[in-house]
């Protein structure tokens, strides 16, 4: 289909050009720019065990680009995405912690809906309060997601806290309830899976039930959705509901996976690479996969360049932001298509 | 009474213009001659493109194509700052004075003033307040004044900066008639001021009055100019039309209204903003079998009271009944669900989503009873109820926003008729469409009137007393007019009906 | 005691004051400019550089001042001219800054946590002993407190003002009426450049430092300040001041008792939250039936 082609043309050139901003950075601000661009572009591809910390990277992003991408499906800001995801990993850490002993296959799906629950919970409010009190979900979401990231950073300093380790981290979690890895020596693990199925649950949502038929409509025009029986207050919490679960089950997932336990600033973004994820993506939850995989290249290459090369990692940062830019300046990139208007 | 000099002010030529968000073709090569010191009127009917040509003429849209001239040199306004500066004033349809700002502040945000100089403004308002004969204080707030007094507000600020053209976009379709005096009183001075003034209308009886030249516009052309001499009453009647509207084609019928549908009892139901009560104190009843029309002047509260009766306005007092029950301020779910449709509001913002497919906005209701979608027969159902009212697209996965207005229209209509409805609300269904397309509209709503009740609004006489079987005038948010059409009615006598109810307000 | 609490409030307050008469003059306009948090922390970045490069508290706050509207304009220009999503634009510019600065500081000063400035000069403070809770306030701090004051006088006796206003309310009709909507969008962007830059200067240059996320979320409470103080420049103002109290009470929290300073930091922001959640805006409400 024509505009699904140009849709798919229109993000590998925003892509491309970001990364070109990224080489052009490192030129001019590092010494040996070689070094440092060949460690940010390739090395993620030189062995498995960093390729498969490339994937396991993308497994939150994936979550949070989906928590993202259902809010701004239905219009909604929810920019507490970095608070839901720490909420989620917090919650479900103390949830296993607590059901130590249990088996497995009863605690693991507990965790995974506690988490869910508690960052749905918090960005329901946002979606109430926008329903009922036209309050403005963005800076709503926002303020308490702030909040929340400095309460879960004390929890795991302070009561939560692992005091023989030393670390800043939680308890941990036993050993059965982490998720079985793929690809040792990296941190890959079967959370894939479970990120890969959700979006596609997530696109049957979206355009094969009424309810997702509903937060599309509400999205484009809330009146229209409102003239036609759609219940637009309805929409606004439920679509937060769903983005807060999202965003907050990456945060779970990464704790089963990768840590075990709750490390202070073990998400590093991945509420704000989830928003870029989505605008690539244009929202579509399936798009949602693939650009999650390119962030998760943009993190790595620059976690690998600082590492190898001295590279400073906030590059990564300053590329995303090019991102943020380049998807949305329509006009920028319409004269692909000559000036046609896409969504 | 033709002007002495002929001297053309503003010439438009070969103008072009199409909105891109629905591809719908306003202006198809206009060209127009202007005069000044005469009343130049732009006669046609609703969506003939007038409004489009005046926007660019007034710098507020850029035409696609053609040029514009004025004495001589060339014309082409970016925004209305070039055009006021340029001498064009437009005074809108839609009223543009800011209620919630003071008659002073209104008039000064009209001048061009830089940054700092407020003072250096008021004098110059105070003046023009004086020669004008504005009769309102300054520091009253626009929203206490009455559509007669915004629009003298609205016509100073146009004139403060001294235009040389002005345009009046349909300026009496909000004002009772006493008021319609006073304005055709301020246009003459203008006349004679040697300014040029340009006056859109639709109203046939209107434009042979006042005008000295009459342009007929139909369907983005400009199909002929006259001047007053020139063309009786009737043959300009042919010529807006394109064909004979003596013959609409309705003889009268027989009422076979039964049970009671739709009970209304003393609604008030609030305005614009605030503090503005648009409705007040209407009861009426509406029976199945009938179409109950409610008219008068627009902007009486009509089509407010529509809105109310959707849950799309907010209702201050009174009750509303669907048979026996309470749907006093329901919202538009709870209605639907209970057999309430309604065709209301902006066709392209309310409506309809442009930016949606036109699928997606046509199953809109269908799908409200379950969860899972299913794309087959969904398309096959939408292709159906489309192909049945004659709406022509090129696939459901296209944007509705490249439908035409009259395909737009048919596929709301289908949509909202599709689920077996009750009661059906409409207002100005065949706003914007052609002769032919309106005709359908008319004929579909006759044939389903049966077992239905159906109220609408319109603005057109006209089209009210071809299909209506009971006709509501409202006048300043009242029903002042409450009578079957029984195919008696003709259009002088409801005129005079209107004339009276206006004259309910006397000064 | 109490007057050392008034005064380290009404400083607390300048930035979010500053911040918020900027961020108003947007909201105005229309186009609410949601990168402030971005424009604050570049300024700060670039005020103390400057002034430490060539000792002057003046070149300074111009720099910050210069760095703020090239940022604010950036926004616009993105906005107006490729329909870019001014929220997302504004996130953008957010995320920018924060990249940027880090980056720079590390560049340029081998840190990547505070850079001090040792030769930096530091602008002058009131010696108002008498009035305790006047005392020790810098340019900032008084310009802080007539913002509102000037904002008012802009608003209701410039005919800019009067434009600003009517675009705020009823853009079409202001725009019909005549007023250049997108120049009066332009030169709030720029006035929120010059307060956003002036704000970032109030947080540097007296410290004579730059911390990493210097700005801590001010750019978004001065944002709450704009949606609880409505339009009125000294409802803004008294909100900002409420909100700088509440910042101080965590601080001042943090050194007397034992609670966690993280704990405490969390008030600002669920302080802020509550009172955004209270506040009802009506006209953001879907009621359904606002019809114009």
């Amino acid at each position: 289909m024509k505009g699904r082609a140009f849709t798919v043309a229109r993000a590998l050139f925003t892509l491309a050009i970001a990364l070109a901003v990224g080489f052009v950075v490192i030129v001019l601000t590092e010494e040996e720019p070689l070094e440092a661009t060949s460690a940010f572009f390739l090395s993620v591809f030189t062995n498995t065990f960093y390729f498969g910390n490339l994937l396991s990277a993308s497994i939150p992003l994936i979550f949070t680009g989906l928590a993202a991408s259902i809010a701004f499906s239905s219009s909604s800001f929810n920019l507490g995405l970095e608070g839901q995801v720490y909420l989620g990993a917090l919650t479900g850490t103390y949830i296993g912690v607590r059901m130590g002993g249990t088996s497995p296959l009863i605690v693991v799906p507990v965790i995974l809906l506690s988490g869910f629950l508690s960052g749905a919970l918090v960005a329901g409010i946002s979606g109430l309060l926008k329903g009922f009190r036209g309050v403005n979900e963005l800076i709503s979401s926002l303020l308490l997601s702030n909040g929340i990231v400095l309460v879960v950073d004390y929890i795991i300093e302070g009561p939560f806290n692992d005091r023989p380790s030393g670390l800043a981290a939680s308890t941990s979690l036993g050993k059965e309830v982490i998720l079985p890895r793929i690809l040792e020596p990296s941190s890959l693990h079967s959370g894939l899976f479970l990120a890969l199925i959700t979006a596609v649950l997530l696109w049957a949502f979206m355009f094969r039930s009424r309810p997702g038929y509903d937060f599309r409509v509400t999205g484009k025009s809330s009146i229209f959705a409102y003239y036609g029986g759609i219940n637009v207050k309805a929409v606004y919490f439920w679509s937060m509901f769903l983005s807060g679960g999202l965003a907050a089950v990456g945060g779970t997932v990464d704790v089963l996976g990768v840590h075990g336990r709750v490390l202070r600033g073990f998400s590093g973004g991945y509420g704000w690479n989830g928003i870029a994820v989505a605008l690539i993506a244009r929202n579509h939850p399936l798009g949602v996969i693939p650009a999650a995989l390119f962030f998760a290249y943009l993190e790595s290459g620059a976690q690998i360049a600082s590492f190898e090369a001295g590279l400073t990692p906030e590059i990564s940062r300053i590329v995303q932001s090019v991102v943020f830019y380049l998807v949305t300046a329509e006009a920028v990139l319409s004269f692909m298509k000559g000036g046609r208007k896409v969504d | 009474m033709v002007s002495r000099l002929e001297e053309i002010f503003l010439s438009v030529r070969n103008v072009q213009k199409t909105y891109r968000s629905n591809g719908v073709r306003a202006l198809d090569g206009v060209s127009l001659d202007t005069y000044a010191g005469e009343v130049n009127v732009l006669l046609g009917e609703n969506a003939a493109g007038k409004t489009t040509l005046m926007k660019i003429i007034a710098g507020i849209e850029r035409a696609d194509d053609g040029e514009m001239f004025m004495k001589g040199r060339n014309y082409s306004p970016a925004n209305p700052v070039d055009a006021i500066r340029a001498g064009v004033g437009l005074v809108s349809q839609k009223l543009r004075v800011i209620p919630q700002l003071t008659v002073g502040e209104n008039l000064l945000l009209g001048m061009d003033l830089s940054g700092f100089e407020r003072k250096k403004g008021r004098k110059t308002i105070e003046e023009a307040v004086h020669r004008f004969g504005l009769g309102i204080e300054l520091p009253v707030r626009v929203e206490d004044l009455s559509i007669a007094q915004r629009q003298k507000v609205e016509i100073l600020r146009v004139l403060i900066r001294s235009p040389e053209l002005i345009v009046f976009d349909e300026p009496t379709a909000v004002l009772p008639d006493n008021d319609r005096e006073e304005l055709m009183n301020i246009i003459a001075r203008l006349k004679e001021g040697g300014k040029t003034v340009v006056f859109i209308t639709h109203k046939l009886q209107e434009a042979y009055r006042i005008a000295d030249r009459i342009s007929i516009m139909a369907k983005g052309k400009i199909t002929g100019t006259f001047l007053k001499g020139e063309v009786t009453e009737r043959s300009l009647r042919t010529l807006v039309a394109g064909e004979d509207l003596a013959a609409s084609g309705f003889s009268g019928r027989k009422t076979t209204a039964t049970g009671e549908v739709l009970r209304v009892e003393s609604l008030d139901v609030e305005g614009r903003y605030r503090n503005l009560i648009a409705v007040k104190n209407v009861s009426f009843v509406s029976r199945a079998g009938e179409i109950l029309v409610i008219t008068g002047i627009s902007g009486n509260g009509q089509e407010e009271l529509i809105e109310s009766l959707f849950g799309m306005r907010r209702v201050l007092s009174g009750r509303v009944y669907l048979e026996d029950t309470d749907i006093t301020g329901w919202t538009p779910a709870d209605l639907r669900k209970i057999g309430v449709v309604a065709l209301i509001g902006d066709r392209d913002t309310t409506a309809s989503c442009p930016g949606l497919s036109i699928i997606d906005n046509v199953v809109l209701n269908r799908v409200r009873d379950r969860f899972f979608l299913k794309e087959k027969p969904l398309k096959t159902w939408t292709r159906e109820l489309l192909s049945t009212y004659g709406v022509e697209y090129s696939s459901l996965d296209d944007q509705a926003g490249t439908l035409s207005g009259g395909n737009l229209q048919k596929a709301i209509l289908a949509r909202e008729i599709s689920g077996n409805p009750r009661l059906i609300l409409l207002s100005e269904p065949t706003r914007g469409l052609d002769v032919k397309h309106a005709g359908m509209v008319h004929r579909t709503l006759l044939s389903l009137k049966q077992n239905l009740s159906i109220v609408l609004f319109t603005g057109d006489l006209d089209e009210a007393i071809s299909i209506a079987d009971r006709i509501l005038i409202m006048y300043d948010g009242e029903v002042v007019i409450d009578l079957p059409n029984a195919g008696k009615i003709g259009r002088s006598m409801l005129n005079r009906y209107l004339q009276g109810a206006a004259g309910v307000e006397s000064t | 005691m109490i007057e050392a609490f008034v005064n380290d409030t009404l400083r607390n307050a300048t930035p979010i004051v500053l911040a918020a008469c900027g961020g108003l003059v947007t909201r105005l306009s229309g186009w609410l400019n949601i990168g402030l948090e971005g424009m604050i922390l570049l300024s700060a970045f670039s005020g103390v550089v400057v002034s430490s490069a060539t000792s002057s508290v003046v070149v300074g706050t111009l720099a910050a001042i210069a760095t703020s509207i090239a940022v604010s304009l950036l926004i616009f220009v993105m906005v107006r001219y490729m329909r870019a999503n001014l929220y997302i634009t504004g996130i953008a510019t957010n995320l920018l800054s924060g990249g940027l600065t880090v980056m720079l500081t590390d560049l340029w000063f081998r840190s990547k946590g505070t850079v001090v400035f040792p030769e930096a000069p530091r602008p002058a403070v009131s010696s108002l002993d008498f009035l305790g809770f006047l005392n020790n306030l810098n340019f900032f701090d008084y310009l802080a407190i007539a913002s509102p004051l000037l904002l008012l006088f802009v608003l209701r006796g410039t005919s800019f003002g009067l434009k600003l206003i009517a675009c705020g309310i009823d853009e079409e009709s202001a725009y019909y009426s005549g007023v250049n909507v997108n120049r009066v969008r332009l030169v709030s962007f720029i006035i929120a450049g010059v307060f956003s830059g002036l704000a970032g200067a109030s947080l540097s240059l007296p410290l004579g430092l730059f911390v990493a996320n210097m700005s801590g979320g001010r750019g978004w409470i001065a944002l709450v300040a704009v949606i609880m103080g409505r339009d009125r420049p000294f409802l803004i103002g008294f909100s900002a001041l409420m909100l700088g109290f509440v910042t101080e009470l965590s601080i001042f929290l943090q050194v007397s008792t034992q609670i966690s300073p993280k704990l405490l930091l969390t008030i600002p922001y669920f302080v802020s939250f509550l009172i955004v959640a209270i506040f009802p805006d009506r006209r953001a409400m879907l009621e359904g039936k606002k019809h114009e």
